[in-house]
């Protein structure tokens, strides 16, 4: 693992947005702070799983990394160039390096558009082809994700959603990235259509020794693509580790909860799962403490008052939490 | 099982038919769908997005709108074909002996009136409540599905609740004149894993409290597993299997219920190996196969499923199965 040279390393980053008005004029605004103080890397040809409910600042660490919201602070290190102190000009060059497939292939499409010029737009933009070789290409890359090349001329609508998210793929994978990011890329799609995208985008990973962030709410979709998980929760990270390690031995008391949420066959589960009372606290007012402590099974009167720092438990997984001795680990 | 147990099902679905002129043509959204609910069970209608069990669940509430008709079979609700029924009767019923929860909360409840006043509207037409019993029935069933301080939050509108607090009341709304039958269409989709679990819990208390029968529509395979007593798999508008959930989940004979529990992301199990994706992509249900409608994507097709529908047959106890091959499919 230490053997790859990071292709992403993320310092300390914060992206705070303002928020509603407190009130009178000269009072101010409020702080969203939706990333507070997230540190990760991700090695060459690793995939990081970043995990977290809707709301806790997932994709906005996307948004942050690739620069298209500007974090508040903190280094976005690609290559070992801080992205943060660049101007917008000189991030062009590099964008063709760094790419995201979205969430929703009915949103993210120009419903005007061809897929094959949604596909070929990057390439011309960073001047990757000339016109007479951008079909060719384009063919190529809808074969790659599984796309008859004949349909080039199509507009999205006449797609399916799983089809859609192959376009997106497709568009993503043209300007022969380094890296990608995957914001949710399957949640939008059926059970049978998941597992195919999620086949190609392992199958894609491996061919193109490609770097990912793979963000998603679904633990199970995380497991199946990623090789280290970080799970996030208000806008900080709560634990991270090496998939297997995270899934047998989760650490912290949120990671255990969202575990246990998963719904299972009623007959392997002995009873009812545990339920996580409550619900997330609004990110305008977090909690003083941990930001867990509103929820957490095993709260302490010191988590209410102080934040834990996200310590090693062990050699690669790391826990933000007071009690992690104490906090029995589920099998 | 036996036919004095099958007498007292709240719901007995017999070769229900749906139909959509287009124009284009007809498209058959449900086609011979059978299936019985008997109190105090849940039954999962499962399939992925245009198998027709939205459709389905708007027929069992003669909601399906225009210019879908119902075209045949019947449906008994406590031994009452409301096929034959007016549409004033049919009032009469909605509401009260059969309810709905719908997937989207937000766009469910009407963000211009309290949340009291909708809780109260069903109270006051159907069981004639006076508004002081109505409110105080109001109060009471916000607190049975788990809302804190109930009495001041019956003032507020749906926009001052959180997706999960929603969910909860469109539930205290559906269950307020203590229907025999309830019909929940994707009622987690829309939510977080941990708030899923706690309206997944919620329901299986409230109809272990009430004796309510359940009819649940889902597309998520660990859902059904984890509450429904009984599934019936749906593909392109057809029922292909079944049985009681145990008996699917560790026996399915239709290779459409295999291939969708075989796609099914897991907790547990080998997730280096790639998925068991199924090929293709769903039909048309306007241009649909003849013969066997899985039969494009089927990995035990022959030439019989090519050109004769099969119809569902016995495969075991009270587990039935529409496939040609299910024999050659290991249990």
């Amino acid at each position: 693992m230490t053997t790859q040279p990071e292709v992403l390393a993320v310092h300390n980053l914060r992206t705070h947005f303002p928020g509603p008005a407190l009130g009178l004029p000269w009072q101010g605004r409020a702080t969203v702070r939706a990333v507070d103080d997230v540190s990760f890397s991700i090695a060459h040809g690793r995939t990081l799983g970043l995990v977290g409910e809707s709301g806790c600042g997932k994709s906005t660490v996307a948004r942050s990394v690739l620069q298209l919201v500007r974090p508040t602070s903190g280094q976005v290190l690609f290559n070992g160039v801080d992205l943060c102190g660049l101007k917008s000009k000189a991030l062009v060059p590099l964008r063709k390096q760094m790419q995201i497939i979205f969430q929703d292939p009915y949103a993210s499409l120009d419903p005007r558009a061809t897929i094959g010029f949604t596909i070929g737009e990057g390439l011309l933009i960073h001047k990757l082809v000339n016109e007479r070789d951008l079909r060719q290409r384009v063919a190529d890359l809808m074969v790659m994700v599984g796309l008859n090349p004949a349909f080039e001329n199509r507009y999205p609508h006449e797609f399916s959603g799983g089809q859609r998210q192959r376009v997106g793929i497709a568009r993503a994978l043209a300007t022969n990235p380094q890296f990608i990011i995957g914001d949710e890329p399957i949640s939008a799609l059926d059970v049978s259509i998941q597992a195919q995208i999620i086949n190609l985008l392992r199958d894609l990973r491996a061919r193109l020794n490609l770097t990912m962030l793979f963000i998603s709410h679904d633990l199970r979709a995380v497991r199946y693509l990623s090789d280290e998980v970080a799970v996030m929760y208000l806008g900080k990270i709560v634990e991270s580790a090496p998939t297997d390690l995270l899934f047998k031995h989760p650490a912290h008391p949120y990671t255990q909860a969202l575990l246990s949420s998963v719904p299972k066959p009623r007959w392997a589960a002995s009873e009812r799962a545990a339920e996580i009372k409550g619900e997330v606290p609004s990110p305008l007012n977090p909690p003083a403490g941990c930001s867990f402590s509103t929820r957490c099974p095993h709260v302490r009167p010191r988590c209410k008052q102080e934040q834990p720092a996200l310590v090693e438990v062990q050699p690669g997984h790391k826990a933000a939490c007071f009690l992690l001795n104490d906090v029995s680990h589920p099998e | 099982m036996s036919l004095e147990q099958r007498q007292i099902d709240v719901l007995q679905v017999q070769q229900l038919q749906v139909q959509f002129k287009t124009r284009d043509g007809l498209v058959y959204a449900v086609q011979d769908l059978s299936f019985q609910v008997a109190p105090g069970e849940i039954v999962g209608l499962v399939g992925e997005s245009g198998c027709g069990k939205s459709t389905a669940a708007l027929a069992l509430m003669r909601l399906v709108p225009k210019p879908g008709r119902i075209v045949g079979g019947s449906i008994l609700l406590n031994n009452r074909d409301i096929l034959t029924l007016s549409e004033a009767e049919m009032r009469s019923l909605r509401g009260h002996e059969v309810a709905m929860v719908f997937q989207d909360a937000l766009t469910a409840l009407d963000p211009r009136m309290t949340v009291g006043r909708q809780i109260m509207e069903p109270l006051r037409i159907h069981l004639k409540l006076t508004p002081k019993a109505a409110r105080e029935r109001a109060a009471d069933l916000l607190a049975q599905v788990g809302i804190p301080s109930p009495a001041s939050r019956l003032n507020q509108f749906p926009h001052e609740f959180s997706g999960g607090m929603r969910q909860r009341v469109m539930i205290a709304l559906a269950l307020s004149c203590s229907p025999s039958l309830l019909i929940a269409d994707e009622p987690t989709t829309a939510l977080d894993v941990t708030t899923q679990n706690q309206i997944l819990n919620l329901l299986v208390k409230l109809k272990d409290e009430t004796g309510a029968a359940i009819v649940l529509i889902t597309h998520d395979v660990g859902v059904v597993s984890n509450v429904c007593d009984r599934v019936v798999v749906m593909y392109a508008g057809r029922e292909v299997e079944v049985g009681g959930t145990h008996d699917i989940f560790t026996g399915a004979r239709h290779p459409y219920s295999r291939g969708l529990l075989e796609s099914t992301l897991m907790l547990d199990g080998d997730r280096t190996r790639p998925l068991e994706a199924i090929p293709g992509l769903p039909p048309e249900l306007i241009d649909l196969p003849p013969g066997c409608v899985f039969y494009p994507r089927c990995k035990y097709r022959s030439d019989q499923c090519k050109s004769a529908a099969p119809r569902l047959e016995p495969v075991a106890n009270a587990h039935e199965a529409a496939c040609w091959n299910w024999r050659s499919i290991d249990a």
